[in-house]
């Protein structure tokens, strides 16, 4: 059975019972009540009768009883009534025809029971009767002052054959057993129609509870056939909420982690790739770099090179791309080794101005430098960040191919109460900036916005600027420019 | 005037032996060629080479070993190693045993032949190591007329340029900034055993020059020196004599 159901019986099961045990108890009292009711009424009515016609009863006075009786049967409620002897014979009643005869029913609990009134309830439907007996009882004179104060129950018994008779009335139950019905129907009515009501809510609420439990049993049924891009709605702002929020985290590290391992695992392929061809270019390149060599110093001043200047500037051409050729591989090696620092203790600021000297930067860039005084030498593998100085202001250059400014910055940052200073440059372009999509994977091997090149000049500047347990920041805004920070902390030398 | 100067270049590819050739014979060198380990050990036992140009990776015995065995009977040919991408290893074994310095493919030919140039020079180079430019510069002074000198600021520098370069002599001070002397003389002896250092200070530091001499110093002088003691100590060590104190 689904948990569904396994909710909507439990909820059943509970106010069901709840339902009917009210309506039980509801119905029980309701009757009681109007029981009760029917027997003070009787009560009531006998005993007024027995005072109305006390002495009536003390003088067995026929007559007057008779039409006494005749009075209550105008109560539409009394079967029948009648006076009687304490041994049962009928003085009055209110069918004539039953004077004198006996009816002892009842007559011995009444004086057995020592109490002045007995109420027994007897037959059934129409003939259901409820029979009140009520001991009339002499009424007494009324004491004279002077003998209430000295004894209050005291007073001369009337003259004349004072004794006590019974009063009966019987009330007809039907009506009160109609209404009891009615009610136990109503009340029967009302409990159906409750649980009814009770039974859709439940199925609906114990739905309305799963159903989210549902949603994230897909969701998890989908991750497990691979798929780690689904992501569950927000649910309720309950545990079964959470857990989807935390599904969606889950699954969001599990992407991630999948990430990671596809790009190490890139990186590794490209790492035994560079490796293999790196090593194979270099020695035919080496050759054909030295023949370039010969030539070029051969033709040097000959006429051949007078005539044509031409050949001596394709050597030099020819020299270039076979440069160009070799820092590719250089890229390919570094990439695929872990670099090797040699840290020597370094002054940033020279260091800056080497690397500036060795890019070529075209006349419409302006270079603005701004290197603070004083700066402390860090320990640094001066080839190495050479390269990435080099690499970032290349870079920055090739942003700006219609011109603009070059800003370049060494600074210590204010770490105010920490006792690990960190100094920072920052290589500034006022070009075409970076857009947010490229900005996360600018520094992913073999990533490039450009049309050539191997994407992989900042991850390495990354691993070396890593390697001396620096980072690489970078603000940028497409159409506004760039900023790299490199960060590297000072250590005490 | 002089005979021209016998290269030995040593390579599997036939691209670098040719135009190594082409270049090196139109400077005026005299070249042979090799074409592996065994045939560059042949050549060598029978002309006495001055300068020998030598491939690291190759099918058979690889260059390092070629020249551990060229060394034998021709210790005193001069060393340069080529490599296209070889293990840090190989390398380190290189300079220990004695190689003028390691290039990398593809190289520039103007070092290259720079390099060949100071690696046949008589000129024995030294390398002064101090932090103090004064000191440094006074020094220079005292020996470019017989020497070819070199100056590092640093221990790390120093370790820098010894990778590089094979000095003869090795001026070293013992308190630098960075990693001490002492420990730098360590490195040294590791990197190169055959370079001779010699130990400089300025203050009295005893148990540092005892761990100096422990290390392999050749000797240790106080500054200031005397000049012409130095020079001495110089000559004497170029001329292979033991030295003490």
């Amino acid at each position: 059975m689904t948990l569904k159901y396994k909710l909507a019986l439990g909820s059943i099961l509970l106010t069901g019972g709840g339902i009917l045990a009210i309506s039980q108890f509801s119905y029980h009292f309701i009757e009681r009540a109007r029981y009760s009711e029917l027997e003070s009424r009787g009560i009531l009515l006998a005993r007024h009768f027995a005072d109305q016609y006390g002495e009536a009863v003390q003088r067995r006075d026929e007559t007057e009883l008779l039409k006494g009786m005749m009075r209550l049967l105008n109560d539409p409620e009394v079967f029948d009534g009648m006076v009687l002897e304490l041994d049962g014979k009928v003085i009055a009643h209110t069918d004539i025809q039953e004077v004198g005869n006996v009816r002892g029913d009842w007559t011995e609990q009444l004086a057995r029971s020592g109490k002045d009134s007995v109420v027994q309830v007897s037959g059934a439907a129409q003939k259901a009767r409820m029979d009140i007996l009520v001991l009339a009882k002499p009424p007494k004179k009324a004491p004279s002052a002077e003998a209430f104060f000295m004894e209050p129950n005291a007073g001369e018994e009337l003259p004349g054959p004072g004794r006590a008779a019974i009063v009966r009335i019987g009330l007809k139950m039907q009506p009160t057993l109609d209404f009891v019905s009615r009610i136990r129907r109503g009340i029967m009515l009302i409990a159906a129609v409750t649980l009814t009501v009770t039974l859709a809510m439940s199925v609906v609420f114990a739905a309305f509870i799963t159903r989210p439990l549902g949603r994230l049993m897909n969701a998890i049924m989908e991750l497990g056939s691979g798929n780690t891009e689904y992501r569950v709605e927000a649910g309720p702002a309950d545990e079964i909420g959470k857990l989807g929020i935390a599904f969606n985290a889950m699954t969001k590290q599990l992407c991630e982690s999948q990430e990671k391992a596809l790009r190490s695992e890139k990186l590794a392929a490209v790492g035994r790739l560079a490796s293999g061809v790196g090593h194979d270019l270099r020695n035919p390149l080496a050759a054909i770099k030295n023949t370039v060599y010969y030539l070029r110093d051969s033709v040097k001043g000959s006429s051949l090179a007078e005539q044509d200047p031409t050949v001596m500037e394709f050597l030099e051409l020819a020299d270039r791309e076979i440069q160009n050729m070799a820092s590719i591989i250089s890229d390919l090696m570094d990439f695929s080794r872990i670099p090797k620092l040699a840290p020597q203790p370094t002054d940033i600021n020279p260091l800056l101005v080497e690397a500036k000297g060795l890019v070529e930067i075209p006349r419409n860039i302006r270079v603005v430098e701004n290197y603070s005084q004083d700066l402390p030498q860090l320990m640094l593998d001066r080839g190495k960040m050479r390269q990435v100085f080099i690499n970032l202001i290349q870079n920055a250059v090739q942003a700006m191919p219609g011109g603009g400014e070059l800003r370049l910055a060494s600074r210590l940052e204010d770490a105010g109460s920490h006792s690990q200073r960190t100094l920072l440059v920052d290589f500034e372009d006022t070009g075409c900036g970076i857009s947010g999509e490229n900005l996360k994977n600018i520094f992913e091997p073999l990533f490039t916005t450009k049309a050539k090149g191997t994407g992989l000049g900042l991850a390495i500047c990354l691993g070396l600027v890593e390697a001396h347990k620096g980072r690489i920041l970078v603000v940028s805004r497409e159409g506004n420019g760039s900023t790299f920070t490199v960060r590297l902390s000072v250590e005490k030398c | 005037m002089n005979a021209p100067i016998k290269i030995l270049v040593v390579d599997d590819e036939a691209g670098m032996r040719l135009s190594l050739k082409g270049i090196l014979t139109r400077k005026g060198y005299e070249v042979t060629l090799a074409a592996d380990g065994a045939q560059a050990l042949e050549a060598a036992r029978k002309t006495e080479f001055r300068l020998i140009l030598m491939d690291i990776k190759m099918p058979g015995m690889n260059g390092v070993e070629a020249f551990v065995k060229i060394k034998e009977f021709n210790p005193r040919a001069s060393v340069i190693m080529m490599t296209a991408f070889a293990s840090e290893d190989e390398i380190k074994r290189a300079l220990r045993e004695g190689a003028c310095c390691v290039i990398h493919k593809p190289f520039e030919m103007e070092e290259v032949l720079t390099a060949i140039t100071e690696s046949i020079s008589d000129r024995p180079v030294v390398l002064i190591v101090d932090d103090c430019p004064e000191t440094r510069k006074t020094l220079r002074e005292i020996l470019k007329k017989k020497y070819s000198v070199a100056e590092a600021g640093s221990g790390e520098e120093c370790l820098q340029k010894i990778a590089e370069k094979k000095f003869q002599i090795i001026l070293l001070d013992i308190k630098l900034p960075g990693i001490n002397g002492v420990e730098t003389l360590k490195r040294i002896k590791e990197m190169r055993p055959d370079v001779g250092v010699m130990m400089m200070t300025g203050h009295q530091v005893d148990d540092l020059v005892q761990q100096a001499v422990q290390h392999g110093s050749y000797t240790c002088f106080r500054k200031p020196f005397e000049v012409d003691r130095l020079i001495e100590l110089l000559d004497r060590y170029l001329k292979g004599e033991k030295v003490g104190g």
